[in-house]
C-alpha cells in the first residue's frame, strides 16, 4: 500500500534517474530521499554497531541542503558506507545531521550526483514533496 | 510542448527553432538531424532543455544540437553552446559531472581470423587487467603531489613515467593536456577520490570494446589512421571518475550564489554559471581542466592494460600484435576556441555536453598526421551494434562550432529498458551473435540494451547529411567489457 505521508517512487527519465519523494517535514524528506537513492543504486548493507556520523550542511535554501545531503551520502557510499538519518536539527549555522553508518556490501548501479535539475521542494497539504534527478 | 511545426527546415538535416519561440531565448537552437530523428527527439524534454540553454547570457550564434540528443539535466546530452570569452559564461552543467568523458581508439594489424580462437581468453584477461565496476579503484594510489602533476601535465605525465608513447600523446585531443589546469582549485575531497581511481573504467555506459574493422569507406583516411579492414581495433570509453564528479558537484554548488552575485537569470538551477572572466568562472575553468587532464591519463592507463592483455594473448602467436593509437577524443568538455559566426571571428568557450569535436582539414591543434584530412571523430554505437570512425569537416567548423555527435543517444529510460530486457537473455543473445561479454552487473547490462538507444547508423546518416563529418570506417564488436 502506498504511504501517503512519506514515500518515494521512480519516475521516467531518458538518460538518467529520477525520483518523486514526499514526507511530512524536512527530516523525513532527507530520510526518504536517501532511501530512494539507495534503492536506485541497489544498495545492500549490514548494520555496524555504534557507527554514528555527524556533519553540518551549511544553511541555505531547502533544495541546496537536500542536494548537499544526498551528495554527501554518495561520497560515503564510495567509501563503502551506507547511512541512515538519525536526526537533523537546524541552528544558525545550518542543518546538523546525525546518521548511523552501515557497511555497504553491494551496489549495482553508480550514481554520480544528485542534481538541481528541475528541483523545487513544494509544500503540500501533508508536508513536502519534490522530484530529484540523479546523474548516472 | 514543442512540436515539429515550431521548427524551420533549413535542409533535410538542419532545422532551426527561432528565438521567437520563447521570449527569454537570446539565440536560436539548430538541430542537425533527419526529420525522423527530430520527431524522436521531441518525445522527451531534450529540446526544451536546449531552449533553456539558449537563454544564457553571452552565447554566440546558436545552440547546436546533435542527432543523438536526449534529455539530460540542465543541458541536453548532445548539446553544444559557444560562450563569448568577452561577456559570456561558463556552466559546469554544460560540461557534465563526468568531465572529459571520452573515447580512445587503438588499431592493430591482427586479422580477425587469427584472433577468433583467442577472443574468449582475451575478454577474460582484459576484464581482469582493467578494473571496472561501481566504486572500483585503480591499480595504484597516487600521492597528492603525483595527482597534482597528473592534473597539470595530463598525458605528458604518463609519457615521463614510461606509460605512454610519443605517438599516444600526439594522437590525443590537445595532446592529452589542457593548459591552465590548476589543482589548487580542486577540493581536498575530489583529490581524495581521485588518488585511488586512476586506471579504472567505472560503471554505467563505460566500456572496453574489441572490434573488427568491418568496412572501410575512405581507404586513404583509414590508412593514415592505421585502420585496416578485417583487423582488430579497441575502444576505451571512460572519463574522470569520482575526481571529475566531485569537481562538478563542488562547482555546481559554489556557483549557485554566483548567479545571484552577477544577476544572471537562469530557467533551471542546474544551468548555474558564472561570467567566464570572473574569479568564480576562472576557478571552475582551472579545476575542470585538471579533471580533463586526469581523464586523459585515466584512458591512457587503461590503454596500457589493454596493450598488456594483447601482448599476453597474442604475443608469440600472432605477428605484429601491437596496438597503435588512432585518436583520443573528449565528448564532455569546455574548450576555448575561435569560431566564425556570420563572418565575425569570436573567441569562445565551446561547451560540448555529449558532443565530439570534429575539426576539419587545416584546423589548428590537429596532429601532423591528420592536418590534411581532419580529425578522427569516434562514435561508439550501443552495445552489440556498429561503432563509427568519422572525419571532421570544414562544414562542421561553419555550422556546429566544429562539433559532431558522440553516440547513438538513448530513447528509452533505464527502468523501461530493464522491464523489456533481461540482462541474462541479452548476454546470451549477444554471445550467440559472436560477441564475448564480460559484465559486472546483469541489471546494468539490461539498461544498456541496444533497444534503449537510437539506431546509430541513422545518427551517422544525419551528421553525414548535414555535412558535419564524413565516413572513414565502421567497427563491429567482438568483445565487450562493462563495469
Amino acid at each position: 500500500m502506498v504511504n501517503k505521508l512519506i514515500g518515494f517512487t521512480e519516475i521516467a527519465h531518458t538518460a538518467d534517474l529520477a525520483l518523486k519523494v514526499w514526507a511530512p517535514d524536512i527530516a523525513g524528506l532527507l530520510k526518504i530521499s536517501a532511501r530512494g537513492m539507495y534503492a536506485l543504486m541497489g544498495v545492500e548493507f549490514e548494520p555496524v554497531e555504534e557507527d554514528v556520523r555527524e556533519f553540518l550542511i551549511v544553511q541555505d535554501d531547502l533544495e541546496s541542503m537536500l542536494v548537499d545531503y544526498l551528495n554527501e551520502l554518495l561520497y560515503y557510499s564510495e567509501k563503502g558506507i551506507a547511512c541512515d538519518l538519525i536526526s537533523c536539527t537546524v541552528d544558525g549555522k545550518g542543518l546538523f545531521v546525525r546518521m548511523k553508518g552501515s557497511k555497504l556490501i553491494k551496489i549495482t548501479r553508480m550514481i554520480k550526483a544528485a542534481t538541481f535539475h528541475g528541483l523545487a521542494i513544494q509544500r503540500t497539504d501533508s508536508g513536502l514533496a519534490t522530484k530529484i534527478v540523479f546523474d548516472v | 510542448m514543442l512540436s515539429l511545426n515550431a521548427f524551420r527546415k533549413i535542409t533535410d538535416f538542419e532545422w532551426e527553432l527561432p528565438k521567437s519561440y520563447r521570449s527569454d531565448m537570446r539565440i536560436p537552437v539548430r538541430i542537425f538531424t533527419s526529420e525522423k530523428l527530430l520527431k524522436l527527439a521531441l518525445k522527451d524534454k531534450a529540446l526544451q532543455q536546449a531552449v533553456n540553454v539558449s537563454t544564457l547570457p553571452g552565447l554566440v550564434g546558436w545552440v547546436a544540437v546533435m542527432p543523438d540528443v536526449h534529455q539530460g539535466y540542465g543541458f541536453p546530452i548532445g548539446g553544444v553552446a559557444a560562450s563569448s570569452m568577452e561577456d559570456g559564461i561558463i556552466s559546469p552543467g554544460g560540461i557534465g559531472y563526468d568531465i572529459n568523458c571520452g573515447v580512445r581508439l587503438m588499431a592493430s594489424h591482427i586479422h580477425q581470423e587469427e584472433a577468433c580462437e583467442l577472443l574468449s581468453e582475451l575478454a577474460s584477461l582484459l576484464n581482469r587487467l582493467c578494473p571496472s565496476g561501481v566504486g572500483v579503484k585503480g591499480a595504484m594510489k597516487l600521492s597528492v603531489q603525483e595527482l597534482d602533476a597528473v592534473c597539470r601535465h595530463g598525458t605528458a605525465w604518463a609519457l615521463k613515467k614510461g606509460w605512454a608513447t610519443r605517438q599516444d600523446l600526439q594522437r590525443t585531443e590537445d595532446q592529452g593536456c589542457l593548459a591552465g589546469a590548476d589543482p589548487g582549485k580542486v577540493s581536498p575531497r575530489a583529490k581524495e577520490r581521485g588518488r585511488s581511481q586512476l586506471g579504472s573504467l567505472g560503471a554505467g555506459n563505460h566500456f572496453i570494446e574489441v572490434d573488427v574493422v568491418d568496412e572501410v569507406f575512405d581507404p586513404k583516411a583509414a590508412s593514415i589512421m592505421g585502420l585496416e579492414k578485417g583487423c582488430l581495433a579497441v575502444q576505451v570509453h571512460t572519463g574522470s571518475r569520482g575526481f571529475g564528479h566531485q569537481i562538478c558537484t563542488d562547482y555546481v554548488r559554489a556557483l549557485q550564489s554566483a548567479v545571484h552575485k552577477y544577476h544572471i537569470q537562469i530557467p533551471d538551477r542546474e544551468l548555474v554559471c558564472a561570467p567566464i572572466r570572473s574569479r568564480e568562472g576562472q576557478d571552475y575553468l582551472a579545476a575542470m581542466r585538471a579533471a580533463a587532464n586526469f581523464a586523459f591519463v585515466n584512458r591512457q592507463m587503461i590503454a596500457n592494460a589493454v596493450r598488456e592483455g594483447f601482448e599476453i594473448t597474442f604475443g608469440g602467436r600472432v605477428d605484429n600484435w601491437q596496438l597503435t593509437q588512432v585518436y583520443d577524443i573528449t565528448h564532455n568538455i569546455g574548450k576555448v576556441e575561435t569560431h566564425n559566426v556570420d563572418g565575425v571571428a569570436y573567441q569562445v568557450c565551446v561547451h560540448r555536453k555529449g558532443a565530439t569535436r570534429a575539426f576539419g582539414p587545416g584546423a589548428d591543434g590537429l596532429p601532423d598526421a591528420y592536418a590534411q584530412i581532419g580529425q578522427p571523430v569516434l562514435v561508439p554505437g550501443s552495445m552489440g551494434t556498429h561503432s563509427w570512425v568519422l572525419m571532421g569537416s570544414q562544414e562542421s567548423m561553419a555550422r556546429s562550432f566544429g562539433s559532431c555527435c558522440h553516440g547513438a543517444g538513448r530513447v528509452m529510460s533505464r527502468s523501461q529498458a530493464k522491464k523489456k530486457v533481461w540482462g541474462e537473455d541479452l548476454k546470451r543473445q549477444l554471445q550467440r551473435s559472436g560477441i564475448e561479454i564480460r559484465a559486472g552487473s546483469m541489471a546494468g547490462l539490461a539498461e544498456e540494451a541496444p533497444e534503449a538507444y537510437k539506431d546509430v547508423d541513422q545518427v551517422i546518416m544525419s551528421v553525414i547529411g548535414a555535412g558535419l563529418a564524413s565516413r572513414v570506417a565502421r567497427l563491429k564488436p567482438l568483445v565487450v567489457i562493462k563495469g
